[in-house]
């Protein structure tokens, strides 16, 4: 039972509170770390059984369902790419498939610029790429960050700093 | 973000916000009912091989066993058959008779 103060409340009201304040924006997390609209669709759902199945190991307090959310969620989509890889392959290994896979599912009529920037991004070790995502696009706290991926405050901040050093170096090689 | 201010940095995805409200609803009503949509195509196939492995034992189970006639006739023609029938009768040796 998760407890806000003065009020508890149960599992399905979770996936409520989940689905009304951050269905949207864990789909989109979901979808950059996939790429594929049917495997992000496939995560969702399972993000949203584990939400139903695991409230109650939520811990209390309203500051923590943000962080166990996107952590769920994070997982799901690293299933999903973990299906993808062969025996002792890392899921880095994936850069190549998933930026092939970015061209395909990207809208006919999408800025070049854009893909050209997603695949930047996929191109990063895992650790940066998610570090970039969780902050770049949705705009969490470090200290949020750091409760969703297990890795310290500074940590972070040198991945985020590579990241940005990284994509940065591929749009002007990419641009010559 | 200040770093990429001058790019487009938004996701080159067709998906509208109509589309993603009716996904998050979608999990939202499994969630709760506790039964998540899986891919057709897994349980589909599941199903398929365990009715084609059913049919396949109860085809074994059924089959009464085969004669070494049977066998051997399996790999020749019909026209053969009735030659080999035709010659099993009327070749009997006379001459068998008469050296009896």
């Amino acid at each position: 039972m998760y407890v806000r103060p003065g009020k508890m409340i149960d599992a399905k009201e979770i996936v409520d509170i989940a689905a009304s304040r951050y269905g949207e924006a864990l789909y989109w997390h979901i979808r950059r770390i996939v790429v594929s609209r049917e495997d992000a669709e496939d995560a969702m759902q399972e993000t949203f059984l584990k939400i139903f199945t695991k409230a109650h190991t939520l811990s209390d307090g309203e500051g923590s369902l943000r962080p166990w959310l996107y952590r769920i969620a994070t997982n799901e989509a690293l299933m999903v790419l973990r299906r993808r890889t062969r025996l002792f392959e890392s899921i880095d290994s994936l850069s190549d498939e998933l930026c092939d896979m970015l061209s395909g599912e990207s809208a006919p009529d999408a800025d070049k610029t854009s893909v050209l920037f997603q695949k930047a991004t996929l191109r990063l070790p895992g650790s940066q790429r998610l570090a970039f995502y969780l902050r770049y696009y949705d705009n969490l706290p470090y200290s949020e960050i750091a409760k969703i991926t297990g890795k310290s405050e500074a940590t972070l901040r040198t991945n985020y700093h590579y990241a940005v050093e990284s994509i940065k170096k591929y749009l002007k090689d990419s641009t010559i | 973000m200040k770093e990429f201010e001058n790019i487009n940095t938004a996701l080159p995805y067709a998906e509208d916000k109509v589309y993603v409200e009716a996904l998050v609803e979608r999990c939202r009503t499994a969630a709760k009912a506790h039964a998540p949509r899986r891919s057709f195509l897994p349980w589909s196939m599941g199903i398929a091989a365990s009715v084609a492995i059913a049919a396949v034992a109860l085809g074994l189970l059924r089959r009464e066993p085969e004669s070494p006639m049977d066998s051997f006739l399996s790999g020749i023609s019909d026209d053969e058959a009735a030659m080999i029938a035709y010659v099993q009768i009327e070749d009997i040796p006379e001459f068998y008779y008469d050296n009896l």
